[in-house]
């Protein structure tokens, strides 16, 4: 438990916690709204008697005030069940040992799943690329965490991705409302995810999506001529990457702008990771932030992309 | 366009360097195995055809500037491909082509001479002219007599066959003279535009900065010059500078020396090279000394003559790259006896009372080679001047100016003259007539007669005096000789270089005895004391004899004024007036058509003939008929001016020292395509710009690109 279980990393995160913004359906008791009314002290609303209702629950005080019969209703409060999706795929292969995007992911990964489990939420795990690999049931047990972080250690990034299919397969499968945590480089097909997203929000799922990126992707810093080769093919490009180093950076921001916009607009937490951050500190932003901002607004559900594909800066688009 | 050093192209393989350099970059790199290749590719997919043009772009500045380099030091000159174009002038011009036919056109290289290149050029210069021009086309040698004057060639042909059927002139050119004569021509002419164009081989001789002043009044009024240079470097060239008698009078049956100047401007030593010496065409070898390259050396020569009179004499080197200045030309006048005339301004009745009775004792006693003449002096002076080998002026009281003006120049033509004191002798009107202020023949200024108190004659050690050899005999003999009177003369401080004392007598004053004066190619001898025994009794001394005679032989010479001349002089002799001919005719050795000389009644000197210009060398002959004494002749020769070639070529860059502000446009032809191959005008500083200036684009437009982007 010492590659991806970082002390530093949980210790920061660890007592901001994590807290699901919208209702989730847990299976036991637990710190988070549920849809369904309970046995909790906090007040949820009034309904009118119906014969069968049990009478305990009967307000007299409002019958006094109204001569009618009222049910009193009180939230329920439930644990969470959080599935970690991580993408195993070859791109996120990319970066010296120990700095590998994947490495990243799988950190993030452990540390949220460590604050998760602290709550006594459940957690599972999916690795993934154009396919799940590795699949855990969520799980509140400690030892949870251990298989996670094994399970994690065990798998070698490989393969391609179609994160779309991924998800869309794990939306159809998760019974209850939850979180679904992905980590992934986003390096496929944005229109299939978008759609699988979608999928989730519609299960009700509260979805973050966390975008790791390595620097030398978001920057270009190579100062001689390269061959890049396909990470997840064989195809090969030579270029000189001073010549269009900007309109490079330009289209990544382009890419991150609008996956962000999207997760914005349809209530989706995006954060951007890079590998060079102090992970710590970004996850700690993150969740102080999502603390004190609430619940995600979603102004709409996520679906395909619009005819737009992600278009290029450069000397054409300015 | 063509190249001066054409090999160099070869060179031109390097200019693929920058794009080797681009390939070989291009193998240099990093391998990536990278994620986002989609973002890379629509970022590429956008800006390839921006990348691909910079890089266009670069390579081929990389390439020009390579290639401008290897270009600019192969030295190209600029294409005449289209010769009318070059010739082009906006509106219809007067144009005057020169063609040099000086003595150096003959220089030849694979058979083909420059003069032959000439043509050649000229021809396609005349073909690629408009009939809209008006021409005149005229050469070197007759730079005043255009065969072709302000035509309008509708058909070159006619033209073309005159300048194919040019020949070469054995003159030297002088560009100053040909310049102005073009400048007659263009003054003469009807059209606004101007132009000239010279067609030469550029070798040094005859350019000079005389020619500034016309040229730079060319370039304001705006008379274009062109110059087409046929010429190449000199090489291997031998020539006789010149060739002249050493002995000054020619006797039959007595050794006449002569000298020649032979210079050797090639690489290799002439050793033991024979040459062909021929007298009235019987040719005979003789062995030339060991000549250093880039040496002159003088060559004696020693011939004996049977017959008296006039003989040609000619002197031919082995064949060379200019044949033009190979062989010299030689008239030399054999006679039996040295005439000498004795102009007595004292005569007497009886023997030895004439001033100059001793003096022909001296000179002819037991010496048949020479005659002498006596005449009185006032018989001399009113009769015509003939030109004897030695003159001797004795106690003659005085010349006439226009006498003396006519000694004057028989002097200059080599004529020697002794001059003895006397009573009779006016000091003031000899002072007036022949010192002039130390311009005529005196070689002092004559001041009075005094009463001399000498104990001798002393001669001056002076390593060539004609008295040398009185300094041999013994010191009594001269010591006996004690005049009674001398003439004292005025002798500046300084004496002029022509001027030396020969000899003083040994009195407290040093006073002269006997006077040099060189003027020309002849000498003036002055004794201040009589030649009879008025003043002294040395003419009946034994020195007197030895004396006399080793001043006449010093000074004795024969005039050649009109025979001996070089190529570009004119051909004149003088004719009796009173026997003036109809006409007279002038043969060239091996020229079939006669040449029609001009009988100048005017001329300053008295009626001659007169052939205006020489062109060609060899041996000419007048002939023509006095009336009443029947034919004669006269043997001239004219020798080729080897000044012209003189192994040097005018560079484009002195061209400004001759031209001042004019710039000629070059057009060099080189004749081995028998075409215009180029313009002559060098490109390779306009190349040298160009390169400095793709390096600059280069470097801005590479640092420019290579930004970040």
């Amino acid at each position: 438990m010492s590659r991806y279980f970082q002390p530093a990393v949980i210790g920061r995160i660890a007592r901001i916690g994590f807290r699901a913004g919208q209702p989730v359906e847990g299976s036991i008791t637990g710190q988070h709204r549920s849809p369904l009314h309970g046995l909790s002290a906090e007040f949820a609303d009034f309904r009118t008697y119906t014969p069968g209702d049990d009478l305990k629950h009967l307000d007299w005080r409002a019958y006094a005030r109204s001569d009618r019969y009222y049910i009193k209703r009180f939230e329920e409060e439930s644990n969470l069940r959080c599935w970690l999706i991580v993408d195993d795929s070859a791109s996120m292969n990319y970066g010296p040992e120990g700095e590998r995007k994947y490495d990243i992911a799988a950190t993030a990964a452990v540390s949220l799943a460590a604050v998760l489990l602290k709550q006594r939420d459940a957690v599972g795990l999916a690795t993934a690329g154009s396919k799940i690999r590795e699949e855990l049931r969520p799980s509140g047990a400690q030892s949870q965490l251990i298989k996670l972080e094994e399970t994690l250690t065990r798998v070698t990034p490989g393969g391609e991705t179609d994160l779309g299919a991924v998800v869309r397969e794990l939306a159809d499968r998760i019974p209850r409302r939850g979180l679904v945590v992905i980590c992934s480089d986003l390096f496929t097909d944005l229109d299939h995810l978008y759609e699988a997203l979608g999928r989730l929000q519609y299960g009700g799922h509260a979805v973050v999506l966390l975008h790791i990126l390595h620097r030398d992707e978001a920057e270009l810093p190579f100062n001689d001529s390269v061959i890049f080769r396909d990470i997840e093919g064989s195809e090969e490009l030579f270029a000189e990457p001073w010549s269009f180093r900007t309109a490079y950076q330009q289209a990544i921001e382009q890419f991150c702008g609008e996956v962000r916009e999207r997760c914005q607009y349809c209530g989706i937490d995006y954060v951007r990771l890079l590998t060079d951050e102090d992970l710590g500190l970004a996850l700690s932003r993150y969740l102080a932030d999502r603390q004190h901002r609430g619940p995600a607004k979603h102004r709409g559900r996520m679906g395909p992309t619009s005819p737009a594909s992600p278009t290029v800066g450069g000397e054409t688009h300015g | 366009m063509s190249f001066l050093a054409p090999w160099l192209l070869y060179a031109t393989v390097l200019a693929s360097a920058p794009i080797i350099i681009h390939l070989l970059n291009r193998r240099r790199f990093l391998r990536v195995d990278w994620a986002p290749m989609k973002y890379l590719k629509l970022t590429l997919k956008a800006n390839r055809r921006r990348l691909r043009i910079e890089q266009w772009i670069l390579l081929a500045v990389r390439t020009l500037a390579v290639a401008a380099l290897i270009f600019a030091v192969a030295r190209p000159v600029s294409s005449t491909t289209d010769l009318a174009g070059f010739l082009r002038l906006q509106g219809r011009a007067s144009r005057v082509i020169v063609i040099d036919d000086s003595l150096s056109m003959t220089h030849s290289s694979g058979g083909v001479s420059a003069f032959g290149r000439a043509l050649q050029a000229a021809e396609q210069v005349l073909r690629a002219l408009g009939p809209q021009d008006s021409l005149t086309v005229c050469t070197t040698s007759r730079p005043r007599s255009p065969f072709v004057r302000h035509a309008q060639l509708d058909s070159p042909d006619q033209v073309v066959a005159q300048v194919l059927a040019l020949t070469p002139s054995d003159v030297a050119s002088h560009w100053a003279s040909t310049f102005a004569a073009a400048d007659e021509h263009l003054q003469s002419s009807v059209f606004p535009i101007r132009e000239v164009i010279v067609v030469t081989d550029l070798w040094s001789s005859g350019w000079g900065p005389d020619m500034v002043d016309l040229a730079d009044r060319w370039a304001t009024d705006g008379v274009t010059l062109r110059i087409v240079d046929v010429g190449l470097d000199p090489s291997e060239n031998r020539r006789i500078l010149s060739f002249a008698q050493a002995d000054p009078v020619a006797l039959v049956d007595t050794e006449v020396r002569f000298l020649a100047e032979i210079r050797n401007d090639g690489r290799e030593a002439m050793l033991s090279e024979q040459a062909l010496v021929s007298v009235n065409d019987v040719v005979q070898s003789v062995t030339l000394p060991d000549i250093p390259p880039g040496e002159t050396v003088e060559a004696p020569l020693t011939l004996t003559f049977d017959e008296p009179g006039q003989h040609q004499l000619r002197l031919q080197l082995p064949q060379d790259s200019v044949p033009g200045d190979n062989e010299r030309f030689l008239t030399v006048d054999v006679r039996r006896q040295v005439e000498v005339t004795l102009v007595d301004g004292d005569p007497g009745v009886k023997p030895f009372d004439s001033e100059t009775d001793f003096l022909a004792l001296a000179l002819t006693a037991g010496n048949s080679q020479w005659k002498a003449q006596q005449v009185i002096s006032s018989d001399w002076i009113g009769q015509p001047l003939e030109a004897p080998d030695v003159l001797v002026l004795a106690n003659v009281d005085q010349i006439p100016p226009e006498r003396a003006a006519e000694l004057e120049a028989l002097v200059q033509a080599g004529m020697g003259v002794l001059i003895f004191a006397g009573d009779e002798v006016d000091s003031q009107a000899w002072n007036e007539a022949l010192h002039r202020d130390g311009r005529g023949l005196l070689p002092a200024r004559i001041e009075q007669v005094r009463e001399a108190e000498s104990t001798g004659l002393i001669v001056e050690p002076l390593a060539d005096s004609p008295l040398a050899a009185l300094q041999r005999i013994a010191p009594e003999a001269l010591a006996r000789i004690r005049p009674r009177r001398v003439l004292e003369v005025a002798l500046p401080a300084d004496l002029p270089e022509h001027v030396r004392v020969l000899a003083r007598w040994n009195d407290s004053k040093q006073t002269p005895a006997l006077l040099e004066k060189r003027l020309g190619l002849g000498r003036v001898l002055f004794w201040t004391v009589t030649a009879d025994r008025a003043w002294s009794d040395w003419p009946i001394e034994p020195s007197f004899v030895l004396s006399t005679r080793l001043a006449a032989q010093a000074v004795a010479a024969r005039v050649s004024r009109w025979e001996n001349l070089i190529c570009g002089q004119p051909l004149r002799f003088p004719l009796d007036a009173q026997t003036l001919p109809q006409s007279v005719s002038i043969d060239r050795a091996g020229s079939p058509e006669p040449l029609e000389a001009v009988i100048d009644r005017a001329a300053a000197e008295g009626p001659e003939f007169l052939l205006p210009s020489t062109r060609l060398a060899g041996a000419y002959e007048a002939t023509w008929d006095e009336p009443g004494l029947g034919a004669r002749s006269r043997q001239f020769a004219v020798s080729p001016d080897a000044r012209d070639s003189e192994p040097e070529r005018v560079r484009e860059s002195d061209l400004p020292r001759y031209l001042g502000q004019l710039i000629p446009k070059m057009l060099r032809f080189t004749g081995e395509s028998l075409s215009l191959a180029s313009e002559g005008t060098e490109l390779w500083r306009s190349l040298a710009f160009a390169m400095i200036g793709l390096l600059l684009f280069e470097s801005l437009f590479a640092t420019w690109i290579g930004r970040v982007r």
